[in-house]
Parts: C-alpha cells; sequence; structure tokens
C-alpha cells in the first residue's frame, strides 16, 4: 500500500510542476483555457439549434445529450491534464525519445504518460463539472460523475497507449495512432443508440468510446452495480494490457539514434 | 565597380523588457532600444569573396537581412547592384541567391528536381534556359544521382550541394551564404569550398559569406571583415590576419619540477597550477623557441603542446586591440 | 505585389503543383486522412438517420439529398488543409523572412500550398464520400453539366476559407497564440457554416444571423447548390462569395503589411 501511496504522490508532485510550468504563460495558458471553454459551449448551442428542431434523437433529449457531452469534456480534460504524454507516445518511441525516461528510478509507462499537461484541457474538465454543476445542481451525482470521469480516463488513456506502442513493433505508428485518438473522440460525442447493432459491439471493444461517454451517463441516469463494475473491470483491465503491451514493446526499444527531420 | 556600398548602416530594435509581471507587461509594456548595427559603413567590389565574422549578436544576420531587403534600417544607406534593397526588395530579390545554412530551401518530401523545376517558375526563367543552367549545375555539382531521391533520404553533405546549386539556377549576381558548412563532415566542407570557389571564379559572382569556421575564410576569401554592432572594426586580407593577429600561439606544458613562477618577455601566464602551465606567446615579441628554452632552463619537460588561438579568441584579441568592449549580446537572429 | 502575368500564374499554379505532389509523397497519410473523413461522415449519415426518423424529408430536403449534402461539407470542411500551423511557425521564427527573399508575395505563396494541399485530399475524400453516398442511398441528384458551376462556387469557398485562416494565422504577430482562435473558428463553421445541418432548419432569427456572415459560403451554399442546383442562386452565390472574397484579401493584404511592417521595425 505504501508503493501505491508514493506512486500516487509522484503523479500529483508531476502534475503540480507541469500546471506550474504552464502557468509561465499565463496569458496563454488563461486564454487556451477559457476558450476551450467556448469552444465546448459552442457545441452545445449547435444541439440546443437541433432541439429546436426535433424532439429527441434516437431516445435522447436534451438534458441527455448535454450530459454526454459533460461527461466526455470532463474525461478528456483529466485524462489530457494528467497524462498529456499519452497524445505524442508514438513520436516519443519513434525518435527514441523515451532514453530520458528510462535513465530515471520510476515506473516508465507512468513517468512517461504524466511528463506533460495540456494547458487547453483544463478549460474541458472546467466545462465538463460546470455543466454537471448546471444539470445536477449540488447533488451527490456531480461526485459520482467526476468519479465517472475518472474512470473512463483511465480506459481512454490506456486505449490510446495501446495504439501509440505499436510503434515498437511497426515502426511508426502515428498516423494510426492519430485516426484511432479521432475516432475515439468523435464516437464519444454522439448517443450510441444512432449506431448500427454491429457498430455498436465495435465500439465496446476495439474502439471502447461507449465506456467514455455512454456508459458514464447511464450509470448517472440509472445505477447499475451491473454495469458499474464492468466498467470498473474495463479500466482496470486496460491499464493492465496497456502496460504489457507497451513493456513487451519497451524490450525491442532503438533509442534514440533517429536524427529529427526537418520538415 | 561596387557590387554593394553601405555607408552609415544603423539598426535598433525595440526589445520588450522580460523582468516585468506578464500581465502588467502587456498592457504597459517598457521598450528598451538595443542597437544591432550602429553606423556600418563598407563597400564590396563586383566578384569579389567577403567574409563577415564576429560572434553571435554581432550584428552579422541583421547586416544581411537589411542587404538582403529583409529589413528595413532605422538610418542609413545601402545599394545592392544599384538597388536599395529595402525599397525594391522583388526587383533585387532576381538578381540574388542566398543559402542560409540552418535553414532549407528545399521541399522535404520530394527529390530536388521538383524544387529546381518550381525555382524555375518562381524566378520567371525560359524552359530552354532553366534546362541548360540545370544541366550545368548537375555537371558541375555532381547532382546526376541526387536528383531524383526525395531530399528526406539526402545526407546532409549532398543536401547542400543541392542548396547550393538551387540558389544559382537563376544566375544571381551576388550570393549571401549564412554558415554555409555548418554541421558539414571534413570531406563535405571542403567539396562545399571548392564549389563556392569555382562559382566565384568562373562566373564571377560576388559572394558575401558569414561563418564561423576559420577554414572556409581561410581557403575561399580574399577579403574578411571583422564586426561588432555591425561596426566594421577590421577590414583586411585572411593573411594579413592571420599575421597581425594569429601571432598568439598558445603553449601548455608539464614540468618535472614545479616553479614559483614564470616571466619572459611577450608572455603571459593564462593558467599555472602546480607542475602545469598555460602560457600565450606573442611571436611578434618572442619565439616559441626561446620560451622553450627558457623553461627547459627551469625543468625538463613532462608533456607540452602547442595551438593556434581559435577564431574566437583571435576575435576576442581584435576586440581588445580596438577598444572595442562588449562581445556578443542577444543574437537578434 | 506582382502583376498578374502568365509567368506569375505560372509561378504560383506550379507551387501548388509541387506542394500537392509533396503532399501525396506518403500513401499511409492520404488513406489514413481519407479514413477519418469517411468515418465522420459515416456517422452523421448515422445521427441523420435517427433525426429523420420516419420521416421522408425535412425543410425540402430529401433523405437522399440530406447525405449527398453531408458528403459535401464534410468534403470541403476536411479537406482545408492546416496551413494554420505552419504560418503561424513561420511567423513567429521569423521565416517569413526567408519567403520575402525570393520573388513571391508571403500571402499568394501560402494561397498556392494552400490550393494545392487542399486539392490532395479533396480528390481522394470525393471519391471516397461519393462511394459510401451512393451505397447508401444512390446515385447524386444532380445533372452532370452543372458540376462545373459547382467547381467554380466550391473554388471561391477554399479560397473563403484560406483568407479566413491565414488573417487568424497573422495574428500571430501580434498574439501569443493563434490556436484557440481556430478551435472557435472550426465550431463556427460546424454550427454558422451549416456543416452539419443545413441552415434553413435553423429558427428564422439565427438563419438571418447566419446568412449576414461569410461563413454559410463555404459549407451550406457550395452543398446546396450541389445538391439542388439553380441558375439564380448560383449566381447570387458566386456574387456574394465573390464581395466577400475581396473584402477579405483586402484585410488579409492590410493586416499582413502592418505585420511585416512590426517584423521589419523590430526583427524577426
Amino acid at each position: 500500500m505504501s508503493t501505491a501511496a508514493k506512486q500516487l504522490r509522484f503523479v500529483v508532485e508531476q502534475l503540480r510542476v507541469n500546471i506550474l510550468s504552464n502557468m509561465e504563460y499565463r496569458i496563454s495558458f488563461l486564454v487556451q483555457m477559457v476558450f476551450m471553454v467556448l469552444n465546448d459551449v459552442m457545441l452545445l448551442f449547435f444541439w440546443w439549434v437541433i432541439f429546436q428542431r426535433f424532439d429527441n434523437i434516437a431516445g435522447w433529449g436534451q438534458k441527455d445529450i448535454f450530459l454526454l457531452y459533460a461527461l466526455s469534456a470532463g474525461t478528456y480534460g483529466i485524462a489530457y491534464t494528467i497524462f498529456g504524454n499519452a497524445l505524442r507516445l508514438s513520436s516519443l518511441i519513434v525518435e527514441g525519445q523515451l532514453d530520458y525516461y528510462l535513465a530515471l528510478p520510476k515506473d516508465v509507462w507512468l513517468n512517461v504518460l504524466i511528463s506533460k499537461s495540456l494547458a487547453s484541457t483544463i478549460g474541458d474538465f472546467v466545462f465538463g463539472v460546470g455543466m454537471c454543476l448546471a444539470i445536477f445542481g449540488f447533488s451527490y451525482k456531480v461526485l459520482l460523475a467526476i468519479v465517472f470521469m475518472m474512470v473512463a480516463s483511465l480506459i481512454l488513456i490506456s486505449a490510446a497507449t495501446i495504439v501509440h506502442s505499436l510503434s515498437f513493433f511497426m515502426g511508426n505508428a502515428e498516423q494510426i495512432a492519430a485516426v484511432f485518438s479521432e475516432s475515439m473522440l468523435s464516437f464519444s460525442l454522439y448517443p450510441i443508440s444512432v449506431f448500427s447493432l454491429s457498430v455498436r459491439a465495435l465500439l465496446y471493444t476495439a474502439i471502447p468510446a461507449a465506456f467514455i461517454s455512454f456508459v458514464p451517463v447511464s450509470l448517472l441516469q440509472e445505477f447499475s452495480f451491473g454495469l458499474f463494475s464492468l466498467f470498473l473491470g474495463v479500466a482496470v483491465f486496460g491499464i493492465w494490457l496497456s502496460r504489457r503491451v507497451f513493456y513487451a514493446g519497451l524490450k525491442r526499444y532503438e533509442s534514440g539514434n533517429l536524427v529529427a527531420p526537418r520538415m | 565597380m561596387a557590387a554593394i556600398t553601405v555607408s552609415n548602416l544603423r539598426k535598433t530594435f525595440q526589445v520588450r523588457t522580460a523582468a516585468q509581471g506578464r500581465i502588467k507587461g502587456l498592457f504597459n509594456p517598457i521598450f528598451t532600444e538595443v542597437e544591432a548595427v550602429k553606423g556600418a559603413t563598407f563597400s564590396v567590389e563586383r566578384g569579389e569573396m567577403v567574409a563577415f565574422i564576429g560572434p553571435n549578436g554581432a550584428g552579422k544576420s541583421t547586416t544581411i537581412k537589411m542587404l538582403t531587403g529583409i529589413l528595413h534600417p532605422t538610418a542609413g544607406e545601402a545599394q545592392v547592384l544599384g538597388l536599395t534593397p529595402w525599397v525594391e526588395r522583388q526587383k533585387l530579390a532576381m538578381k540574388i541567391g542566398s543559402v542560409f545554412g540552418q535553414k532549407s530551401q528545399l521541399w522535404f518530401h520530394l527529390p530536388p528536381k521538383d524544387t529546381f523545376r518550381l525555382l524555375s517558375y518562381i524566378y520567371e526563367l525560359d524552359e530552354s534556359v532553366f534546362k541548360a543552367r540545370l544541366g550545368k549545375l548537375v555537371e558541375v555539382f555532381e547532382l546526376d544521382e541526387l536528383l531524383h531521391i526525395p531530399v528526406r533520404k539526402l545526407s546532409l553533405g549532398q543536401r547542400m550541394r543541392c542548396e547550393i546549386a538551387a540558389c544559382l539556377l537563376h544566375k544571381p549576381e551576388v550570393l549571401f551564404f549564412d554558415e554555409p558548412t555548418i554541421g558539414l563532415d571534413v570531406v563535405a566542407k571542403r567539396k562545399i569550398r571548392e564549389l563556392i570557389a569555382s562559382i566565384n571564379k568562373e562566373d564571377g559572382v560576388t559572394v558575401f559569406l558569414t561563418s564561423h569556421d576559420t577554414g572556409d575564410i581561410e581557403t575561399l576569401c580574399k577579403r574578411v571583415m571583422v564586426i561588432n554592432h555591425g561596426e566594421v572594426i577590421l577590414d583586411s586580407s585572411p593573411q594579413l590576419l592571420r599575421r597581425e593577429f594569429l601571432r598568439m600561439k598558445t603553449i601548455g606544458v608539464r614540468l618535472e619540477e614545479e616553479i614559483e613562477s614564470f616571466i619572459h618577455p611577450g608572455v603571459t601566464v593564462l593558467k599555472h597550477k602546480g607542475p602545469g602551465l598555460k602560457l600565450r606567446v606573442d611571436t611578434a615579441v618572442t619565439s616559441v623557441d626561446d620560451v622553450y628554452a627558457a623553461l627547459r632552463q627551469h625543468s625538463r619537460l613532462a608533456d607540452i603542446y602547442i595551438s593556434d588561438p581559435t577564431l574566437d579568441e583571435v576575435i576576442e584579441e581584435i576586440y581588445q586591440a580596438t577598444g572595442s568592449i562588449t562581445l556578443g549580446g542577444g543574437g537578434y537572429r | 505585389m506582382d502583376i498578374v502575368s502568365t509567368k506569375a500564374v505560372r509561378k504560383y499554379s506550379f507551387l501548388a503543383k509541387t506542394s500537392f505532389a509533396s503532399k501525396i509523397a506518403y500513401p499511409l497519410d492520404v488513406i489514413s486522412r481519407t479514413f477519418f473523413f469517411a468515418l465522420v461522415l459515416f456517422i452523421f449519415t448515422q445521427l441523420w438517420g435517427a433525426l429523420l426518423g420516419a420521416d421522408s424529408s425535412i425543410a425540402g430536403f430529401s433523405r437522399q439529398q440530406l447525405v449527398w449534402y453531408l458528403m459535401a461539407t464534410e468534403s470541403i470542411m476536411l479537406s482545408n488543409a492546416r496551413i494554420e500551423r505552419r504560418i503561424e511557425d513561420d511567423v513567429k521564427s521569423g521565416a517569413v523572412a526567408y519567403i520575402l527573399i525570393r520573388p513571391l508575395h508571403f500571402v499568394w505563396y501560402q494561397c498556392a500550398i494552400y490550393f494545392g494541399e487542399s486539392a490532395s485530399s479533396l480528390i481522394f475524400n470525393i471519391l471516397i464520400g461519393s462511394i459510401i453516398a451512393t451505397l447508401l442511398v444512390g446515385v447524386p441528384p444532380i445533372s452532370v453539366g452543372f458540376l462545373p458551376l459547382i467547381l467554380v462556387v466550391m473554388t471561391l469557398a477554399f479560397l473563403l476559407q484560406f483568407l479566413i485562416k491565414i488573417f487568424l494565422a497573422l495574428l500571430a504577430f501580434w498574439v501569443e497564440d493563434t490556436g484557440p482562435f481556430f478551435w472557435i473558428y472550426s465550431k463556427v463553421l460546424f454550427t454558422l457554416g451549416g456543416l452539419f445541418v443545413p441552415i434553413d432548419i435553423y429558427p428564422e432569427w439565427l438563419r438571418r444571423v447566419t446568412v449576414a456572415m461569410p461563413f454559410n459560403y463555404i459549407l451550406y451554399q457550395p452543398a446546396r447548390l450541389f445538391v439542388n442546383f439553380n441558375l439564380a442562386a448560383f449566381v447570387q452565390v458566386l456574387g456574394i462569395q465573390a464581395m466577400w472574397s475581396v473584402l477579405l484579401t483586402a484585410l488579409v493584404l492590410y493586416i499582413y503589411k502592418q505585420g511585416v511592417k512590426k517584423v521589419s521595425v523590430n526583427g524577426g
């Protein structure tokens, strides 16, 4: 247990340093945060327009959609505020930039992922929590939503790192990783019930976007222990798998002999 | 006839003082004026090959940027091929070429021939002129095999050959090279130097180059200008530079027996630690041989090396000799 | 500025051709871009399926027309080259200067690259998009004869996109980071441009606001003409697009001049 506590302290400390270093560019930081919130609000506006015309979309009302947005924004916010490097893991691998982390006495998987925070994503988190407050008021459900966002962010990060780790095995997987990330994002922004059954199956497995927004929203609407256990189980399994793939790949890591190309 | 004439060229930059708080600085910025170039005056004849040297921040790049029309000077005048660069930039662009060692003009994902073709349109060359010119450049620069390989797969030396060929396509009358051999290995450096020399000789192109590499300057140029803050503080030949300023030698020795002190005319003790000594010898006052003999009187020598000062040391020497004080500064590139 | 001569036209069109070639040098890039386009198109058609439910049409758009409408707006939206990051970097690093040494105008240089790169995506996106749309709802509701006219409107739509993007990117002369402007811009296109929804279904007040702005001339108008051509509407759209182009060009050239002056005065 004490190792877990140490790891947690390490994560928190790294997060603090990351955020402080972002804050060095205070104006830029604030602008990014505010504009990200604005960005999210504009999407809500879009849905508001849609719901002026339609009552529901595949059984989903305006409030449900807004909740969906709140959860996916919050999840992305937490994920990339804490694990900001997950977005560029494959280029780190290809360019041989893992050397630095390999020289440190820390868990490489964790250390790499948490070594960067994206300033804009804090805006996403703020928006997500703000929306939950707007929907539920000061209710325990807001706390529950935040817990779900955390669990979902673990699923998101483990899925992303698995795909990025393909770079260890097949050379450059940056493009594949980019396509995967964009697919995850796109699918997590819409209610899953608009898709056909085969696509839904895909969204629970290969592109697990269902767990980013749809599952937590369902849990908030109607809590069920079965679904919650599945949700947690997927997160634990995801992290386990992600670490396995990463460390299997690390054995084939070729270090930094690649000169960064001039584009 | 002069290809470049510069008189009293000045450039001051306004630099925001960073020490202010970010928020406060945003609304009420405080500017400090920095003189990057103060009153440069010189001229370069057609067909000359001139090196422009000085440490970072000496105003080399700023001067080149004014001569190519990128920057407007704060005051002063300059003419390149009879044109005022910042007034007639586009017209001048047709007549000059430039290679910036750290900035590629070749398209990274495409073979060089595509960039050459594109440049022929940019510089509005007729098809027949372009073909003849490219043929010649391919021959001189030995580009035959490189022409069809994507740039990303070329070595740095091969790429540099293509870069230089690219800037020659439109037969420029004046060439500006900013650090053309930076990062190259010895063989590639020699190749590039030979090529630059041949361009200058055969086509009579005026070459204006900046470099950190003494080798570039000594093998290529008959004339060297040392600058500080854009002021030409020495205008001379490499030979003279060597005679005047490279007369200093550095001698390092390790004696078998320690000595209290070493005093000799024309010798400055740079470092003295136990049996180890590092000396600067002014060969105009004394000779290396005399110093050696004087040392031998004290003790047998365990080890000795003699070296030329580095270019930076030479420049420092020049700065001291001319009474110019500050070295370096910002590096306003 | 360049005098418009055949040589100048050749110069910039070859530049566009070169950036086209450079962009398709990596097949994997092309495939993944096209795949993403197909994915978004798929999601949006599914969403529309859910929205329409049992209805056969909405605001004058049949189910078939809607799918082809989405194909057209998505093609324009996702093909447009991401030049903003590069322009911002050029401005920040002072690389603008290196372009200044050549007989080229920075704005038109970027414009040529933009068109070359966009075309390289557009071709594949339209190809895949047409296949998907045909599989879903059958051949497009349009006669081939109008296609050249559609192409004109599309070209102007890309020009408008370019002008707005370079305008935002040039703000890098004054602000630290222009990225956030582009997030907002893409959302503006999403809503006011009519990416997903033809603006006809908007509440009347919003529709009016939208029509008064240039964004719907980038996505909505070309796509509407594509699925439902009408010569009078075409002429009107063309006129307004031209007007916006002139206005924005003037604005961009002005702001560029101010920015370059800043570089000239203060260094890169």
